[in-house]
């Protein structure tokens, strides 16, 4: 299976981009060339310099280093709000498939109600009833899109439950709780990897449309969004201050998906679009 | 007798992994000629290529299919579809998902007659329905106005020999045509091709049921792996059969309810004498 | 409204006793009612949470300094002392009148707001969804076609691009390209079909690509089905065969999340207005969240939910009507 993943171009491409964006936010402090905060009223807008990699912004903060910090905020944010999401996705799903019957059903109907609020929405009406802030942004996020999760996970279980060897591991006597850790949950964890792995995108997609829309992040944080919308004032006499951040997050994006994309085909094909 | 069908070095495969290995064949009109072997001996993918039901980019197909004379393989799209459904048809395995499960029969048989004259949607449906009459088919209207999930196996596969039938068919590719049917049902079925058999019309059998092919082949191929190893007439073959492997069919056949090959004579003969 | 429905269609039963297309509906509008039931309970639940004192906020508006005994009046008209359920029982009474409250920023009726922007959204999103129903459909049943050719390796190259990219930053760079480096379109335009393009496939590319990649699978996955071998076998034509059986048979899962995706679109449109300059709902919102005014948010939120979750009505009806198994078999096909 992993000769197949890395054989593939697209996999590769995919792989080699989220690699250099983790790296790069992962290593920001050492690489950056300055303090991506720094500012300094002289150097307002400069071109790119040999001082000045990509030049500086209206403020006079390196554009480059900014740029390097905010890939810390873009995956440190997306990665462990989707592992969480995939978290309880997980315990939900699995409990709701396996019990079955009229939880079940109010479990699909109440992730209805869910899901008739794009997330968009609930953090707009939960940053509008309790304020600005990261925190604000995570709660709405987990709480439009854990249904989400859930009920695919849930699909997936529900297809595994219904397969010959948990009616034998039944026969055998294993108690409900087993079933679900030791049998279902092994046995659909590559498809729910895989679902997650498709969404990381989408994902800083989304985080970074909040904060170019101002929620969640203060002003002047590094954050590729926000970075964006700071840029918006100058947008036509500085186009780049716009362009660059909006292009880290096209890459980024590209990259998991990429990835994510030939992870499905290799762990399961019949998903596949091939 | 005129030669229908003449197939000629016929090769089927995937990329590296030949299906079919260099088939050649000759069917006459008036006579059924019966294609037997276990399943993946290929002789299913000889049917679809000979109706090009092939995926072009996943098989390839190579050697020479003659229709009356005319090269299947160098025609266009355009008159292969001409000539499948009118002068040659299929009578496909498995009936239940033969069909469109979104269309009502009644669309799709319309279709089938659309597509080979230039005929209103109304004449073609008013055929249509003559032609499932000729089949004593119940209720036919009603038959026309339903989805095929909702009728049965049988039933559908009726259908598709009214629809064989539609167009005055010089040849037939029966593929499995009883496999999937109760034994009611099978008996239906073999009795109608018996009947196209006597109006003059070609069969070609593809069948794993000896007692198919003993009650309606005259000429017998046995394949194995893709190749064929054993032809001849239906009463030599079943009489005395040349290969090993063909004695083993035989054997393990339902024909013989696994009695051995004696009493395959003794049926034989009380089935041509 | 929907209470109407429900009792025509019972008495509309007992005439039809057998139908079985009826019963299912009936459970179907059953099954909406409760979502939507829950929908407001929700948007309540959420309206409620705010740390906001609602009636200190009014107060600060429409008086100068006002008291704590003005507050505390204001408090008890605006009904804040009741019990929460009796407060969502006025609550939801005043919605179902129209009555969804006064905006603080506008000072208008928030419903009156509303009504004002939610056109302008409206045909941005019909625009985009016009965008997309025209371009997928087209690309992906030709990329399945022809499977691994030219056409379709690009295809799927574009819409992986597609999907990546951020389309606050598509917007602006299609402001520079087609508003300012070659003047097509004015930069801030308002009112007419042309200033709708640019936002509207902006809007459009990102659920358009996801559609096509989506989309391209389902076709790929009945090329191979035995209906399309038997129908080669009848004769009927490859245009046909694709473009009737195939599209048919791939359309329904495709509708749903068309419908769904609507709700999206809806939320998505917020960045799209932001960058456009477009006075829609969106922005309307944004404006509302931006300033803390409690009963516009509350009353967008629960507009948007509502509609969102009628489309998915919309979305089951039309799925009902392409896959007939569906009514009949409820479960087996369904969910």
């Amino acid at each position: 299976m992993d000769k197949a993943l890395f054989r593939n171009k697209q996999a590769l491409i995919g792989l080699t981009l989220m690699l250099l964006v983790s790296l790069i936010a992962v290593l920001a402090p050492l690489i950056a060339p300055h303090d991506p905060n720094k500012m300094n009223a002289l150097s307002k807008f400069l071109p790119a310099s040999r001082e000045y990699p990509l030049g500086t912004d209206h403020l006079g903060r390196c554009v480059l280093s900014r740029l390097m910090y905010g890939a810390r905020y873009s995956l440190g944010l997306a990665v462990p709000t989707l592992l969480a999401l995939g978290g309880i996705g997980l315990v939900l799903g699995t409990t709701a498939a396996y019990i079955g019957g009229r939880f079940e059903r109010a479990f699909l109907i109440v992730g209805d109600m869910f899901m008739a609020f794009p997330p968009l929405i609930i953090v707009l009406s939960l940053v509008g009833a309790l304020g600005q802030g990261m925190g604000t942004v995570l709660a709405a996020l987990i709480f439009s899109m854990w249904i989400w999760y859930a009920k695919v996970i849930r699909t997936y279980a529900a297809i595994e439950k219904a397969k010959d060897y948990i009616l034998a591991a039944k026969i055998a006597g294993c108690s409900g709780l087993r079933i679900v850790r030791h049998h279902i949950v092994p046995n659909i964890l590559p498809q729910c990897i895989v679902l997650l792995s498709t969404r990381i995108a989408s994902f800083i997609l989304m985080v970074s449309s909040f904060s170019f829309l101002g929620l969640g992040f203060e002003a002047g944080t590094p954050e590729w969004g926000a970075m964006l919308s700071q840029g918006r004032s100058s947008f036509y006499s500085h186009p780049n201050l716009v362009i660059y951040p909006g292009l880290c997050i096209l890459i980024t994006a590209a990259g998991f998906n990429l990835f994510g994309e030939a992870l499905r085909d290799v762990i399961s094909p019949e998903e596949a679009s091939q | 007798m005129t030669e229908l069908l003449k197939v000629s070095s016929l090769c089927v495969g995937l990329k590296n992994f030949p299906i079919v290995k260099n088939v050649s064949f000759a069917m006459r009109a008036g006579t059924a000629l019966a294609v037997v072997g276990e399943s993946g001996s290929g002789k299913t993918m000889i049917c679809k290529s000979i109706m090009r039901l092939l995926n072009p980019q996943t098989f390839e197909v190579s050697g020479s299919i003659r229709y009356k004379g005319t090269e299947l393989q160098s025609m266009d799209e355009k008159g292969i579809r001409a000539l499948c459904g009118s002068k040659m048809a299929m009578i496909v395995q498995n009936p239940m998902t033969a069909f469109d499960p979104v269309f009502k029969i009644g669309a799709q048989v319309v279709e089938t007659i659309m597509a080979h004259q230039r005929i209103s949607k109304r004449d073609a449906y008013a055929l249509g329905i003559l032609a499932l009459e000729k089949m004593n088919l119940p209720r036919c209207e009603q038959l026309m106005n339903s989805y095929p999930y909702t009728l049965s196996g049988g039933m559908l596969q009726r259908i598709i020999i009214a629809l064989a039938l539609i167009h005055g068919p010089e040849m037939i590719v029966a593929d499995e045509a009883t496999t999937a049917l109760d034994v009611k049902n099978q008996g239906l079925v073999l009795e109608e091709l018996e009947k196209m058999k006597q109006s003059g019309i070609g069969l070609l059998l593809v069948t794993h049921d000896f007692g198919v092919a003993a009650k309606l082949a005259d000429d017998v191929i046995v394949m194995r792996e893709g190749e064929i190893i054993e032809r001849g007439s239906v009463h030599d073959l079943f009489a005395s059969p040349k290969e090993a492997y063909t004695k083993e069919l035989l054997k393990a056949s339902n024909l013989t309810r696994g009695n051995g090959i004696d009493s395959t004579k003794k049926l034989v003969q009380t089935l041509y004498y | 409204m929907i209470l109407i429905m429900i009792i025509t269609i019972e008495n509309t039963c007992k005439k039809g006793h057998e139908n079985e297309l009826f019963t299912y509906i009936r459970k179907r509008l059953i099954g909406l009612v409760i979502v939507l039931f829950g929908v407001t309970v929700l948007s309540f639940l959420l309206a409620n949470i705010s740390t906001v004192d609602p009636a200190e906020a009014l107060a600060h508006r429409i008086i100068r300094n006002p008291t704590a005994e003005k507050i505390e009046e204001i408090r008890t008209e605006m009904g804040l002392n009741l019990p929460l359920y009796q407060q969502y029982i006025h609550w939801i009474g005043n919605c179902l009148k129209g009555d969804l409250g006064m905006s603080l920023l506008t000072k208008n009726q928030v419903s009156y707001d509303i009504a004002q922007k939610l056109p302008a959204t409206m045909q941005l999103v019909g625009m985009s969804l016009l965008w997309i129903v025209i371009t997928f459909i087209p690309l992906s049943v030709i990329s399945a076609v022809r499977k691994n050719s030219f056409f379709d390796q690009f295809v799927r190259g574009l819409t992986i691009l597609g999907i990546s990219i951020p389309s606050f930053w598509l917007g602006f760079v299609f402001l520079l390209l087609f508003a300012v480096t070659f003047p097509v379109f004015k930069v801030i335009d308002y009112g007419n079909i042309k200033s709708l393009i640019l936002p509207s496939l902006v809007l459009a590319i990102p659920t358009a690509s996801s559609f096509t990649r989506l989309f391209r699978a389902t076709v790929l996955s009945n090329l191979n089905k035995d209906y399309i071998v038997y129908a080669k076998a009848r004769g009927i034509s490859a245009n046909r065969i694709v473009w009737v059986h195939v599209l048919k048979n791939s359309l329904p899962p495709i509708v749903t999340l068309f419908f769904q995706h609507l709700g999206y679109l809806l939320a998505g449109s917020a960045v799209v207005e932001s960058v456009f300059s477009l006075k829609g709902i969106g922005l309307h919102l944004l404006n509302a969240v931006q300033a803390r005014d409690l009963p516009t948010i509350n009353g967008c939120v629960l507009v948007i939910a509502i509609i969102f979750v009628l489309c998915s009505m919309l979305a089951d009806g039309i799925n009902m009507l392409l896959n007939p198994r569906i009514t009949d078999k409820g479960e087996a096909l369904h969910g």
